[in-house]
This record gives structure tokens, C-alpha cells and sequence, in this order.
């Protein structure tokens, strides 16, 4: 075995910022959405607290839009769509496939600072006085309307979109050319199978919003007149353009997150999982479904009553690969050995919000209810419960299940577990208020509300308070395990994915010897060892 | 990894066109490219663009087949091509499918503006 | 760092162009082609937005195309589809000229490919002053001079059509499609470059020819679009 990893193999800041090694590419990627996660959550922080009361606390209306606005786009564009894949996917999916590196790891450091290059263009859209129109950029507010820095805000989507395009190319072409012998499409973790599903959809649906953004650009620039109905332009057209690539960017969003809640899930059951084929495919699925539903953000924009239909029916059919997941995962725990450890409590949290994001869906997928409940906080409900109460609850739970591998250390696991209970509250609290104000007729984005609404805004802001609060206390409990954590072992859930079949942290070419290629949803062979901390083999203990 | 080394290292197995088919596919792009302008002459009404649409797409194919070589390369990449072209359909489909249906705001929009020109979001565009 | 864990005599027949992280010559070459590959269909997919604004415009204003397209010029834009046809043959000559160890052949065809793009870009640049000139420019700064009308309403063969509305839509579109075509081209120019230098260099072999047929595959798709562009630009009736 090495003794040293892939931490300590190389020092100085170079060895960091030129590195093609996917791990350490992995770790800025994490610490980079990380810092963008806390700085869309102080936006909102900022946003609920301005809404703890009626008429104007403490910014004013245009402020208020700005920081929406910003806490929307930082959140989806350099939160949330790069979080999972970029960070978790590139540091496990060449460990979990057995494999040296991703195929390309060039353009993986390229797509970082592509990644870091959006960065840029949005804090300088920031200091010159942010945007206001949503995170949508609906025309004609960000064509004619929007009075601030709408062009660096949109160059850096399209550089982002362009860091999202490289990863999932490099994964795609990972998955297909870079297993070792042995290593079958179906001997590969479910993780693995979301992240080629999500990698389908970044490279397939990525490339439109990088032209929808430019066509943007030249329209507020140079006023082309191809959105804009003052010179003859259809900007019902923009949605289109717009939402034929951010629907399936919803499943950018969710897929990964559903593949690491399959293996918080089946490990934490200490059971094989249950309906690997229909978990794996389901994924697909869901990708080549997603889209063909963009038109449901579009029943209340004039789009044709022909459309709406079909896209509604559509829509509709989505909800049967998800479906299909929650019920294998439901399938897996039953009569499982349940672990009740950080990460498989984070798994049991995504289940039960996706559950509730997952069905609220549907009633927004109806036409008639739609008409309803469009643009109210029913909807900013709805798509908090997927973002954030599925795929940030999950990519917390990924977060604590590799972070001993990541780091080699363990945290503090009934802080931890205290930790995510309060978010499981925070969570609910901050947004389950939401539905019952959108119901009552609350509508988005606006900066005041009539009285009869304060308390439920109220509950919502202490919520998101709680959820601050306690998000601060996981990275601090996470920093200081790193400097006084324990050492990790290499198995801490008794997982049998290969990433957990190297040393934590990995050596700098992940494995010293070539893994065996087996089944990786095969615990039996795997038992407890109090000295080590953690799972080993049994016939280490037997010879 | 030791199988590719015994047999010839270093060799890579890719298809090498013949001079015969990069030429007759050379050859056959400009026969096309003459046709679809001289049919352009002919009026036959909305057909004309269904044509020129025709002959550009055998063209493309013939691209894609032969200098591009997906007659010879089967597998994923051709999955990942087609698949292209599949959602490119899609994308267009649905927003023609839609884009007529409202038209007739856009144009009322047009006569609002054309009846009040100094008034409306249209007079202080771009200021 | 070497990935060699079998047998050490391996490393004697690991050829310096291959990346530490592959396991053989085929595999990087495959790896290559599949990246490429999925990098065309991203920039089919990048094209299609314009192709969809295009579609929706056409469909729903044939007026403002059977007008505009008046103001193109066909035979600049045959020109180029033979110009661009002729260096997707070259370079596809190219790639078979290196995988046969002929590297004389290679350099000579990518370098005439590199003076077809640029033969192209002259002509692009003629029409595009033509028509600054002119003041057929886009959407709010579309303006034609009275030459311009002249000029269009003497080639419709004295036929008198009314000026449609919002005729500078076609223009926004043109101007749209083909600026980033060119680009593409302009890239594309830049990546022949490099390879007419590593080409000369003796980079590549009939072993390892991967990234000149990655170039070839990148130029043969400005070529597809090209293909579309120009009847649906040049060829409106
Ligand atoms: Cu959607």
C-alpha cells in the first residue's frame, strides 16, 4: 500500500491549479460550489428576512429583485448543476469504474476554470449592480426592461453552460472507452448510470441554452429584433428556447442526486438493492423523458392549447421512471439491517421531500390547476422541494458519505445526524408555508404582501434562518474534522463500490492493485470491525 | 491492456477511405450543388423548398458517410449522431408546431403600435 | 505515476504519444473519436437554435424571405459551397494521406483546405461590406440606402414587391447564421494551422493520426452546416 495519497503526493499551489488529476480537480470543484452554495444562501437569507414583514424593511423593491434574482442564477447555474456531477462525479467515477482517470483529464481542468470564468462574469454582473430579472431572463425584461448588467450575467451562463458540456462529454466518453476488463455496463454502480444519464442530457440539451444566451446577448446589444415584439420578434419563441434546455436542466439537477441516494440507500440497508435494471434504465429514462415536457412552463404564456396538451400528458409521464426509483429504494430498506448513519439519514430525508417536490409536480402539470397556481409560492415550493429538499439534501448526503474518503478523516457522526434532522425541520418549515401561500393566492417574486399573509411568511423565514444556522454549524464540524477529525478507514459504510476498495484518502493513481470487478451491491461478504471503525472482508478475519 | 501490446503495439485499427470513394463522393456534391441551383429556376411553388431541403440533406449524408466516415464507424457514435439530429427535430417541431398559434397577438401588437406610434413600449425602445 | 502495474517490460513498448492514462493506442484513439464526436453533436444541436428561429421566421413570414433573399447574392454563395465542398474532400484526404505514412501528400492537402477557408472568408468579407454598405444590417440598425432598393427591384426582374414589414428580421437571422458559421471557420483555420505544423513536425504516423481526423471531423461539420445555409439563405423563392 502507498503511503502517500493523492493528497500529499505533489505540494504547492501548482500542483493544485495545474493538476489533471480528477480527484484533486473534484476537491476545487467542491470547495468552489461550496462557496457559491453560501453565498446563493445568504441572497436568500437576505430575500426571507425582507419578507418577514409587510411593506419595506430594510432594501428596496429593485434591490429585492436583484437579489432573487441572483440567489436564483447562482443557485441553479453555479450551485446546483455542477454540484453533484463535477465534484462527486469527477472524484468517483473513474475510482468506482476501477479506472486511472477520466478520458480526458485536459479538458476536465478546462472545464474548471471554464466553471471559474463563469464565476467571474457573475460577480462582475454583481458589483455592477445586479439583475433583475429573474433567473429566466424572460424577455423583453432582459432585452429592454432591465436596467443593469444582464449581458456579463448571461456571457457567464454561456461560459458555464460550456464547463457543463465538457464534463458530461468526458463522462460519457469515460463510461464508454475507460472500463477496465470485467468492469460490464451493469456491474456498474447506480451512481454511475445517473451520471451517464445526466451526462446524455448536458451534452444533448447544454448546447441550446449556450445559443439561447447568445442570441440574448446580441438581442440587448445590438437589438437583432428575433425576441423582441417591438421590432417584429416573437418573445414567446425565448421560452421556448429557454426551457427546451432548463427543463432537462431540472434533471441535470435531480438525476445525480437520485444516483447517490441509491447508494446512501443500499448501504445504509446493508442489502443488495433491490430492481438494480429498473433503478439503472429508469435513469435513462428519465433523461430521454425530460425532454420532451419543456412546454409546461408555458401553459399561461400563449403558447397553443395543441401544446399544452401534449406537453401536459407528457409531463405526466415523468413521474413513472421517478416513481420506479422511490419504489425500489422503498423495496431495498424493507427487511434491510437499516443503518441509521449520516448518510442514509440524508437518504431517508430525499426520500420523503422528493416525495412531496416529486407530487406537487403533478398537480402543476395539470392544466386546469395551473392556471391556478401558476407564478404563486406554489411553484417556489414545488421546485425548492426538488432542488434543494432533493438535490441538496442528497448532495449533503454524498457530501458525509465520501467526505472520509475524500479527506480521510470522520467527522462528528451524532452532530452530523443532529445536523441533518435540523435541516429535515428547517427545510419543511421554510417551505412547507409556501404551499399553503401559494394556494391562497401569494404570488412570486413579489416584494409585499396584504397582512393576512405575515404569519406564514413568518414560519418561512425562521425556517430559513434554521437552515442557516445549521449549515453553518456542518461546515464548521466538517472544517474541524479535517484538522482533528479521526483518521477514516476504508470502508466506513460497508459499501462495495470500488471507490471504497482503495485507501481513504486514494492513492494518486487509485489503485495499487486493480480492484476485482464484482457485484457492487454485494454486502454479504462485508462485516463490521470495531478496531478498524469500520467494514472489511470477512476472509481477512477468517485467515 | 497486455492484449493490444503482444499483438502490434501501438497500432490503431481505423478505416482508410479509398481515393475512389473520397473522389465519387467529391463529385457527387457538385453534381448536387448545380442541381439544387438550377431547380431553384423552375418554380413549383411551395415544392422548391422541399427540394433544396432534399438535396441538402443527401447532400449532408453523403458528408457524414464518406469524408466523415459513419458508413464505416458503427456503434455509438452513430447512436450519438442520429440522436442529434433527433432532438434538433424535436426542438424545431414543437415551437412550429406552436409559433402560428399566436401569431395573431404578435400582429395585434403590430397594429397597436402602428396606431399609436408615439405611445407603447415600442416608442422608447433602445434609448 | 506510470499506470503499468503487470509487467514492467511494458513500459519499453509504451509509445511517447500515449497518455499516461490509456491502456493502448486504440483505446485513446476510440476515446478521442467518441469526444470529438459528441463535441459535433453539441454543436449540431448548438446550430439548431438558429435553424429553429430561422424555421419559425420562414413559416410564419415567407413575405419577408421571398423579398430579402433578393439582396444575396447566389453566385458569391455557390462559390463558397464548391469552396467548402472542395476542402472537406482535401482534408478527408488528408486524414487517408497520414494514415499511410504519406506526410508530404498531408501537408499539401491540409494547406490547400487552409487556403479554401481562407478563400472563403475573403469571399464572406466581400459580401458583408456589400452589405454594410448598403445598410442591410440588422434588426434596429437596418436601414437600405435607395441603391440598395434599386438594385434588388432591377434584379426581380422589374416585378414590383411591396416592401414587407419587419424585413430586417432576415437580415438579424443572416447575419446570426452565417457570423457563427464564420467564427467555426475562423476556428477552424486556426486548429488547420496547428496541424499543418505538427503534420510537417512528424507528429503523426499510420500509429497515431488521431487528431488530424478529429480536425478532418470538426471541418467536415462547418461544411454540413454550410450545406443547409446555403439554400436556405441563397436560395429562397
Ligand atoms: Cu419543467
Amino acid at each position: 500500500m502507498s503511503t502517500t495519497n493523492y493528497l500529499t503526493c505533489s505540494k504547492g499551489w501548482k500542483s493544485w491549479f495545474l493538476t489533471l488529476d480528477h480527484k484533486r480537480i473534484g476537491v476545487m470543484y467542491l470547495t468552489a460550489v461550496l462557496s457559491s452554495f453560501a453565498l446563493g444562501g445568504l441572497f436568500a437569507l437576505a430575500v426571507r428576512l425582507e419578507l418577514f414583514q409587510p411593506g419595506q424593511q430594510f432594501m428596496d423593491p429593485t434591490t429585492y429583485n436583484r437579489m432573487f434574482t441572483l440567489h436564483g442564477a447562482v443557485m441553479v447555474f453555479l450551485f446546483i448543476i455542477p454540484s453533484i456531477p463535477a465534484a462527486f462525479g469527477n472524484f468517483v467515477l473513474p475510482i468506482m469504474l476501477g479506472a486511472q482517470d477520466v478520458a480526458f483529464p485536459r479538458l476536465n481542468l478546462a472545464s474548471f476554470y471554464l466553471w471559474m470564468a463563469g464565476a467571474v462574469f457573475f460577480l462582475v454582473s454583481l458589483l455592477g449592480g445586479g439583475i433583475e430579472t429573474g433567473w429566466t431572463f424572460y424577455t423583453p425584461y432582459s432585452t429592454t426592461t432591465a436596467d443593469s448588467s444582464v449581458v456579463s450575467a448571461l456571457m457567464g451562463v454561456f461560459v458555464l453552460g460550456f464547463s457543463s458540456i465538457f464534463t458530461g462529454m468526458n463522462f460519457i466518453v469515460t463510461i464508454h472507452q475507460m472500463r477496465p476488463k470485467g468492469m460490464t455496463w451493469f456491474k456498474m454502480p447506480l451512481f454511475l448510470w445517473a451520471i451517464y444519464g445526466t451526462a446524455l442530457i448536458q451534452v444533448l440539451a447544454t448546447p441550446v441554452l449556450g445559443i439561447t444566451g447568445l442570441l440574448l446577448i446580441v438581442e440587448r446589444v445590438a437589438h437583432i429584433g428575433v425576441f423582441d415584439p417591438a421590432l417584429g420578434g416573437d418573445p414567446v419563441l425565448f421560452q421556448h428556447f429557454f426551457w427546451f434546455y432548463s427543463h432537462p436542466a431540472v434533471y441535470i439537477m435531480i438525476l445525480p442526486a437520485m444516483g447517490i441516494v441509491s447508494e446512501l440507500i443500499a448501504a445504509g440497508s446493508r442489502k443488495e438493492i433491490f430492481g438494480y435494471r429498473f433503478i439503472a434504465f429508469s435513469s435513462i429514462a428519465i433523461a430521454i423523458l425530460g425532454f420532451l415536457v419543456w412546454g409546461h412552463h408555458m401553459f399561461t404564456s400563449g403558447q397553443s392549447v395543441a401544446a399544452s396538451v401534449v406537453f401536459s400528458a407528457l409531463t405526466f409521464t415523468v413521474a413513472i421512471p421517478s416513481a420506479i426509483k422511490v419504489f425500489n429504494w422503498l423495496s431495498t430498506m424493507y427487511k434491510g439491517a437499516i443503518v441509521l448513519n449520516t448518510p442514509m439519514c440524508y437518504g431517508l430525508s430525499f426520500i420523503s421531500l422528493f416525495g412531496i417536490g416529486g407530487l406537487t409536480g403533478l398537480f402543476l402539470g395539470t392544466l386546469s390547476v395551473d392556471i391556478h397556481l401558476h407564478d404563486t409560492y406554489f411553484i417556489v415550493a414545488h421546485f425548492h422541494y426538488v432542488m434543494m429538499g432533493s438535490t441538496a439534501v442528497a448532495f449533503m448526503g454524498g457530501l458525509h458519505y465520501w467526505w472520509p474518503k475524500m479527506f480521510g478523516k470522520m467527522y462528528n457522526e451524532a452532530l452530523a445526524r443532529v445536523c441533518c434532522l435540523f435541516v429535515f425541520i428547517g427545510f419543511n418549515l421554510t417551505f412547507l408555508p409556501q404551499f399553503v401561500l401559494g394556494t391562497r393566492g401569494m404570488p412570486r417574486r413579489y416584494f409585499d404582501y396584504p397582512e393576512r399573509f405575515q404569519f406564514l411568511h413568518q414560519l418561512s423565514t425562521i425556517g430559513a434562518v434554521m437552515l442557516f444556522i445549521t449549515f453553518f454549524v456542518m461546515f464548521s464540524y466538517l472544517l474541524h474534522s479535517l484538522v482533528r477529525g479521526k483518521p477514516a478507514p476504508m470502508n466506513p459504510w460497508g459499501a462495495n463500490t470500488n471507490e471504497w476498495k482503495c485507501s481513504s484518502p486514494p492513492p494518486f493513481n487509485n489503485f495499487d492493485v486493480p480492484p476485482p470487478m464484482e457485484n457492487p451491491y454485494d454486502h454479504t461478504n462485508l462485516v463490521f470491525d470495531e478496531k478498524l471503525g469500520g467494514y472489511r472482508a470477512k476472509q481477512v478475519i477468517n485467515s | 491492456m497486455s492484449s493490444h501490446d503482444n499483438e502490434t503495439p501501438g497500432a490503431t485499427h481505423a478505416h482508410i477511405a479509398p481515393i475512389s470513394t473520397l473522389m465519387g463522393t467529391f463529385i457527387a456534391l457538385l453534381v448536387l450543388t448545380v442541381v439544387t441551383v438550377v431547380v431553384r429556376s423552375i418554380d413549383l411553388g411551395s415544392m422548391n423548398i422541399m427540394i433544396a431541403m432534399m438535396i441538402a440533406t443527401i447532400k449532408a449524408g453523403l458528408v457524414a458517410a464518406y469524408f466523415m466516415h459513419l458508413a464505416y464507424d458503427g456503434g455509438f457514435i452513430r447512436v450519438a449522431f442520429f440522436a442529434s439530429i433527433i432532438f434538433m427535430g424535436l426542438f424545431l417541431g414543437f415551437a412550429l408546431l406552436d409559433t402560428s398559434e399566436y401569431q395573431d397577438t404578435i400582429q395585434w401588437h403590430e397594429t397597436l403600435k402602428a396606431k399609436v406610434p408615439t405611445e407603447g413600449s415600442a416608442a422608447d425602445h433602445g434609448k | 505515476m506510470s499506470n503499468n502495474h503487470h509487467n514492467e517490460n511494458d513500459h519499453g513498448g509504451h509509445p511517447s504519444f500515449l497518455a499516461h492514462h490509456f491502456s493502448s493506442p486504440q483505446q485513446q484513439y476510440d476515446a478521442g473519436k467518441l469526444g470529438i464526436w459528441l463535441f459535433l453533436v453539441t454543436e449540431v444541436l448548438f446550430f439548431s437554435g438558429l435553424f429553429c428561429a430561422y424555421a419559425v421566421y420562414r413559416f410564419n413570414h415567407p413575405e419577408i424571405f421571398r423579398y430579402a433573399h433578393f439582396f444575396l447574392d447566389t453566385t458569391m454563395g455557390a462559390i463558397n459551397t464548391v469552396v467548402l465542398i472542395l476542402s472537406s474532400l482535401t482534408i478527408a484526404w488528408a486524414v487517408r494521406a497520414v494514415q499511410l505514412n504519406q506526410r508530404r501528400l498531408a501537408v499539401g492537402m491540409l494547406v490547400v483546405t487552409l487556403l479554401c477557408a481562407a478563400a472563403f472568408m475573403v469571399i464572406k468579407y466581400i459580401e458583408y461590406t456589400h452589405k454594410f454598405h448598403m445598410g442591410l444590417t440588422w434588426g434596429e440598425s437596418f436601414a437600405p440606402s435607395a441603391e440598395a432598393l434599386r438594385e434588388v427591384l432591377g434584379e426581380a426582374h422589374g416585378e414590383v414587391l411591396e416592401k414587407p414589414a419587419n424585413l430586417h428580421l432576415f437580415f438579424s437571422i443572416y447575419f446570426c447564421m452565417t457570423g457563427l458559421h464564420g467564427i467555426h471557420v475562423l476556428a477552424g483555420i486556426g486548429v488547420i494551422i496547428w496541424m499543418i505544423v505538427r503534420t510537417a513536425r512528424g507528429d503523426f504516423s499510420s500509429e497515431y493520426f488521431g487528431p488530424v481526423e478529429y480536425t478532418a471531423l470538426y471541418w467536415h461539420i462547418v461544411d454540413l452546416v454550410w450545406i443547409f445555409l446555403f439554400p436556405l439563405l441563397y436560395l429562397i423563392d
